[in-house]
């Protein structure tokens, strides 16, 4: 799950970007909302955690331009005003959830993956496919009510494409998807991870469509 | 404590008195005057009776004892008058209260001692029956029915006084009511109420001005508890990110399971408690320039050198992002501006 974290303060943006990473999440962090703006443009992104206050450009404006491309991204708010009018004003706005700093990491954490759960389509907390059951909070895997042992860039491989049954996914987006922009990943990094699941969940799960890339079918 | 009623009351109840003094010296002094006058000529009055009946009468009566009963006196002040009838020296009528001496020597009206009171004496002689008639009367009485006069006179007047303190104690009450109508108001106010005092009836222009300055404090009160409002506000913004980092730095640092990784978070930590204080510094620094004491005073102010002034002393410089909040400037500059210390 790729999510974009848009905070100037280099503290608290240290601090929830460690969290998210803590999760498992691949975790973009800018700290102005004019990069911010661009990154979205250019990127695709799962959840975006803003923060409102930003030099440059700010939450609320960038949040105005995401849904006036009918952007359905999923948006988090993370903001110091709390008077009951901001707040209203930000979820009008288009933000799905709303936290007010000093916040709890583990609510945020919590948020976060309600809202991707439910861009997903998703109310249950785990994932069914099959003999597979997944669970992105605890990031557990049973196959058969067997627990099979995933790392983490393996298990979100398949937590990516379980979320997103039938679709293709290209060799490139799930890079993007799993590695952002900021780590040098070996050319070959996603092949080895779909022999891998393949070798422990069996081969019929990841279909290959050739030029394409892979799918998960429904 | 001093009330003004009662301090108008007393001047008022003074100004009566002498008032009444005055009025009663004049009256007495009139009064005795002219009662002096009216006896003076009841005296001669008295004395020409008495020599038209005497010559009439053609008294000559020797050695006998010329007195006049008592009981044939009429009024009650009438029995005071005395009188003697001389006729070649000789006394030949005289009334009960006079002596048998003559009671005095000269013409007309005189002041005489005898026994020990002092008689006003009117005496008169005839040329051709050489005659002497002498009234008199005694100071006392006539003094009597002088006070008596005048004390009738002035009864109403010591009657009005306190009527007329009643009187003016109620007008001064009905005129003080507007001071206790707004003392009410004032009383029932609720302490966090700050809005001018707005009155349904007509202010008295004695008390416009303390009604005035009250809602002009009232203003500036409300001014200051906003500008505290608003910067207490701003504080606990600017706070907000600062203890949010810290939060969660120190919870990512509970949840790792990597040393360097909670070494980091830990450091992190330390890192936004130390930014954290030296905000809290600064915002004790801000709330020490936010003058309450010097309401409403105003004076020329270089802006440009303060500022720079205050960005050296706050440190602005280098914690730029510390005092971005617009406002907090803003209303920093504003409080410099209207209240120069």
């Amino acid at each position: 799950m790729r999510i974009l974290l848009v905070e100037d303060d280099p503290i608290l943006g240290d601090g929830i970007k460690s969290g998210l990473l803590q999760d498992q999440y691949n975790v973009d962090w800018l700290t102005n909302g004019g990069q911010a703006s661009q990154a979205l443009e250019t990127d695709s992104y799962d959840l975006l955690l803003l923060d409102l206050n930003l030099p440059v450009k700010s939450g609320l404006d960038i949040l105005k331009d995401i849904r006036k491309n009918n952007n359905t991204l999923p948006v988090l708010i993370l903001t110091a005003r709390d008077a009951t009018e901001d707040r209203v004003k930000g979820l009008d706005m288009g933000a799905d959830d709303y936290l007010s700093k000093p916040f709890d990491l583990d609510e945020l954490l919590a948020r976060v993956r309600a809202l991707l759960r439910r861009s997903k389509g998703r109310t249950t907390p785990t994932l069914q496919h099959g003999r597979l059951e997944l669970n992105p909070v605890e990031h557990t895997l049973t196959l058969s009510g067997k627990t099979v042992d995933l790392p983490p860039s393996e298990f979100n491989l398949l937590l990516l494409m379980l979320e997103d049954r039938g679709r293709v996914f290209s060799r490139g987006q799930l890079e993007e998807n799993l590695y952002g922009w900021n780590k040098n990943v070996d050319s070959n990094a996603i092949e080895v991870h779909v022999h891998h699941l393949r070798k422990k969940l069996g081969n019929e799960l990841i279909r290959t469509i050739r030029g394409v890339g892979y799918v998960i079918d429904k | 404590m001093k009330s003004i009623r009662n301090r108008i009351l007393i001047w008022v109840f003074l100004l009566f008195l002498i008032i009444w003094a005055g009025i009663s010296y004049a009256t007495f002094y009139q009064s005795s005057h002219e009662v002096e006058e009216l006896f003076d000529s009841e005296l001669a009055q008295v004395a020409g009776v008495l020599t038209q009946i005497s010559t009439a009468l053609e008294l000559k009566h020797a050695g006998i004892e010329p007195r006049l009963q008592k009981d044939v006196y009429g009024h009650r002040y009438e029995k005071k008058i005395a009188f003697q009838i001389f006729e070649n020296n000789k006394l030949i009528l005289y009334s009960a209260n006079a002596p048998t001496t003559i009671m005095s020597k000269e013409n007309g009206f005189s002041d005489q001692m005898i026994n020990n009171k002092l008689w006003r004496v009117f005496r008169l002689q005839t040329k051709e029956h050489e005659q002497e008639i002498i009234t008199a009367e005694r100071y006392d009485v006539r003094d009597e029915i002088v006070l008596k006069i005048t004390t009738d006179s002035l009864y109403p007047l010591t009657l009005m006084i306190p009527i007329l303190l009643l009187i003016i104690w109620i007008g001064i009450d009905r005129g003080l009511s507007p001071i206790r109508r707004l003392t009410r108001q004032i009383w029932h106010r609720s302490p966090d109420n700050l809005e001018p005092i707005s009155v349904n009836f007509d202010i008295p222009s004695e008390i416009n001005p303390l009604f005035t300055a009250l809602n002009n404090l009232l203003d500036k009160l409300k001014d200051a508890f906003e500008r505290e409002r608003r910067f207490t506000s701003d504080a606990a913004h600017e706070l907000q990110t600062p203890l949010a980092s810290i939060k969660t730095q120190a919870q990512v640092a509970l949840r790792s399971q990597n040393k360097n990784e909670q070494h980091h978070a830990l450091e992190k930590t330390i890192e936004g408690i130390n930014r954290a204080t030296h905000m809290v510094q600064q915002l004790l620094a801000l709330a020490r320039l936010e003058p309450l004491a010097t309401l409403g005073q105003k004076s020329e102010l270089d802006l440009y050198a303060l500022t720079q002034t205050l960005m050296a002393e706050l440190d602005i410089e280098s914690h730029k992002k510390i005092l971005s909040s617009a406002s907090m400037v803003r209303n920093l500059l504003i409080s410099k501006a209207t209240n120069p210390q």
